[in-house]
């Protein structure tokens, strides 16, 4: 593995001393915080990365100062005709995007999060939220039961659909598992599903003081689908698991996008992963292969969604090592904590999940809807 | 003459400081002005983003500085922009002729401004609350009653991150790019303002009640009314900034987090201050604001993180209304020694 790294590095130099100042660029536009989020965006800005080193291209990368700026900056960035890709990282640019990509024909756009809008320079990179949050809420909900909570809750940003799909398949899968249980473990009682929407992407007291409330009301299991944001509940959960003299949850938290555990070794239990990087790396091969735009759909058939593997939080550690996260220990330690969690609960858990994750791969679940807000308002009824 | 050299050397100094935070860090400071200047004026597509960046800016500048020439701290542009925003939107439920309708929407936009302001000026007058204390109270009703608003009430269907767009027949025509003929607005105002203030008998005694209340009351003016006068105009212009950019601007629509709204208003007692608290001179201060704002884009490619061109921004910010914050603040203080009743 290491080799190959080497070997592409090598080959990456040697593109760029060939191709000389002629290098290409390509570059990324943040909505909102830009990279450190430890979530969406740096996984936006490891895909680049990766594709930048594969391609022999120069990456840049800007974030926006407000949503002010959004279609002046996109169209600035147009303008300079530098780019062979413009990448748009986050919903939040539905409006701005669509428009430069209207205004500026021969640019070439990328969407992470939103579609295409049939435009033939850009590529919408959308994901099947619902299959990561439903693996996320099948463990959740089988993990409360095991601790004979009431509930299991959730902490989300905005109401917008790339969060809405996450929290439909959370809700589907916890109802899911409470079946199984009945089924496989013995009587259950129905578990309710709270979600707190904050309302922003970057307020992480917000999201603390959303996961306190969560913990009072019961739900001790809490998924956190609010980049920025929910890095407060997970440490409102941490709080009140050492509060409890515990090394391991409940409560427990679970990530979003990127394999999030290693950020509370032993209290975030898993994560709904969403491969921003593979979509980002696929949008820099379409642009540099001259097709017209279309929508490309990740779910767990492509590797692009799912619940983060031993694998996962081992690149992840390693990768937050590398960046100077401050780890709770060493990357071994925090290794063997957050995989110790893991092995705190009950096994028919990981069991359970396995199932779920087969019948998914297999196309024999059909999870819901949630791209408008009447089908989310019909989601939350039917699994309330 | 004097305040122009003034506001320069600020500039210069504001420009060298924030050079220097660059240095500091490693980076091309100048190599990053120069971006910050083709990202703001370098086209006429730039210089449209930029003008049509400022004009919400210039009608709340003149909100604060219609107060400050009444002496008063009025801070209450960020409530009243955003009430006149979401009332300005709420008329698309309506139906009325195209451009009957824009005129309406800004009649009771103006209408919702001048009503937010109104209980400023009578808790002042009746029972001597600050109007610092009364427009911080009312931004914070009026930001929870507009988000309220737009996320329950006027929320798109679909798409759920921001509230319908408003119809074509109440937008503003397009002139060139992002820039629309909501221009007429916050220049219309400006000299309104300007001629008001310096040519008619009533924008005198807001100013002489302002330079010196006692000298005014002795000359025969009525104070309070000069205060009720200068808020009600103050809140009518900064209703009119929410709804310019509401009916003025891309995506003509209110987003889930008001966040195309921003900070309009605050953002105004920067202008306010840079320009003078001079109606053309906020002219000029909201423009330069609009080219920091709009040009940022461009220094985040020279590598220059969003926090760095935050502190730049701020500093040039800082630098540029200084002069005139001292100068109100000497006023103010001077007020306090001599205690005017209402």
């Amino acid at each position: 593995m290491r080799g190959v790294r080497v070997a592409l590095a090598v080959l990456a130099v040697l593109g760029l001393a060939v191709s000389g100042f002629a290098a290409k660029k390509i570059c990324l536009y943040f909505d909102q915080t830009g990279p450190g989020d430890l979530s969406f965006n740096d996984m936006a800005l490891l895909g680049a990365q990766r594709a930048a080193q594969d391609f022999g291209l120069e990456l840049h990368y800007t974030t926006a100062s407000s949503p002010l700026e959004f279609l002046s900056d996109l169209s600035s960035l147009a303008e300079t005709g530098e780019y062979v890709l413009i990448v748009g990282v986050g919903f939040l640019l539905f409006d701005a995007l669509p428009e430069a990509a209207r205004l500026y024909p021969q640019q070439k756009f990328a969407f992470v999060d939103g579609p295409n809008f049939d435009l033939p320079n850009m590529i919408g990179l959308l994901f099947k939220e619902q299959e990561g949050g439903a693996l996320a809420g099948v463990v959740a909900a089988l993990v409360a039961l095991a601790y004979g909570d009431p509930a299991i809750g959730a902490v989300a940003g905005m109401e917008i659909p790339p969060v809405w799909r996450y929290e439909a398949g959370y809700r589907f899968g916890a109802y899911w598992a409470v079946d199984w249980y009945r089924k496989n473990v013995g009587p259950a009682p129905d578990l309710r599903v709270l979600v707190t929407y904050v309302g922003r992407f970057d307020d992480p007291a917000g999201g603390k003081v959303a996961a306190e409330a969560l913990i009072r009301a019961g739900a001790r299991n809490i998924l956190g689908i609010a980049g920025g944001t929910h890095l407060g509940a997970f440490d409102a959960v941490e709080e009140a698991g050492r509060a409890a003299g515990r090394t391991y949850g409940p409560p427990f938290a679970y990530g979003a996008d990127a394999a999030q555990e290693y950020i509370k070794p032993g209290f975030i239990l898993g994560s709904a992963r969403k491969r921003v990087d593979t979509a980002v790396y696929e949008a820099v091969k379409w642009a540099l292969s001259g097709e017209p735009g279309f929508n490309l759909v990740l779910g767990i058939a492509e590797e692009g969604t799912g619940f983060s593997t031993e694998e996962d939080i081992r690149t992840f550690v390693e990768l937050a090592a590398k960046a100077g996260y401050p780890l709770a220990g060493t990357p071994e330690e925090v290794i063997n904590a957050i995989l110790g969690a893991r092995k705190s609960v009950p096994e028919y858990v990981w069991k359970a999940l396995a199932e779920f994750e087969g019948l998914l791969r297999a196309g024999a679940i059909q999870l819901p809807a949630a791209d408008t807000a009447e089908q989310i308002a019909e989601v939350r009824a039917r699994y309330p | 003459m004097r305040a122009i050299l003034e506001s320069l050397l600020a500039l210069a100094l504001g420009v060298l400081v924030g050079a220097a935070v660059m240095a500091a860090w490693g980076r091309d400071p100048w190599g990053a002005y120069a971006a910050l200047f083709t990202g703001a004026l370098g086209n006429v597509r730039a210089l449209a983003s930029t003008l049509s960046r400022s004009l919400p800016l210039v009608l709340t500048g003149l909100t604060f500085a219609v107060g400050a020439r009444a002496g008063l701290f009025n801070i209450g542009a960020q409530g009243q922009m955003l009430l006149g925003a979401v009332v300005a939107l709420s008329c698309g439920l309506l139906s009325l002729p195209p451009g009957w309708h824009l005129l309406v929407a800004l009649a009771l936009s103006a209408l919702a401004g001048a009503l937010w302001a109104l209980p400023v000026a009578l808790l002042k007058l009746t029972r001597g609350v600050s109007e610092v204390i009364s427009t911080i109270m009312l931004n914070w009703v009026a930001h929870w009653l507009t988000l309220y608003l737009v996320v329950q009430k006027l929320s798109d269907r679909v798409v759920g991150q921001r509230t319908f767009t408003v119809p074509m027949g109440m937008r503003f025509p397009v002139l060139q790019g992002e820039l629309t003929w909501s221009w007429t607005v916050s220049v219309g105002m400006a000299l309104f303002l300007f001629w008001f203030l310096w040519y008619h008998r009533q924008g005198y005694e807001v100013r002489a009640a302002g330079l010196n209340p006692r000298a005014a009351r002795a000359a025969g003016i009525s104070v309070s009314r000069a205060m009720v006068l200068a808020l009600l105009l103050g809140g009518v212009s900064a209703a009119w900034a929410g709804a310019i950019q509401v009916l003025g601007r891309f995506p003509y629509a209110i987003t889930s987090d008001l966040a195309n709204l921003g900070n309009l208003g605050f953002d105004g007692i920067a202008v306010a201050l840079i320009g003078r608290n001079h109606p053309l001179g906020i002219l000029g201060g909201a423009f330069f604001f609009g080219v920091l704002a709009t040009g940022a884009a461009r220094m985040g490619l020279r590598g220059i993180p969003l926090e760095m061109i935050q502190i730049v921004q701020g500093v040039i910010v800082v630098a540029m209304a200084a002069p005139e914050a001292l100068r109100l603040l000497r006023r103010l203080r001077a007020r306090q020694r001599e205690v005017v009743p209402a």
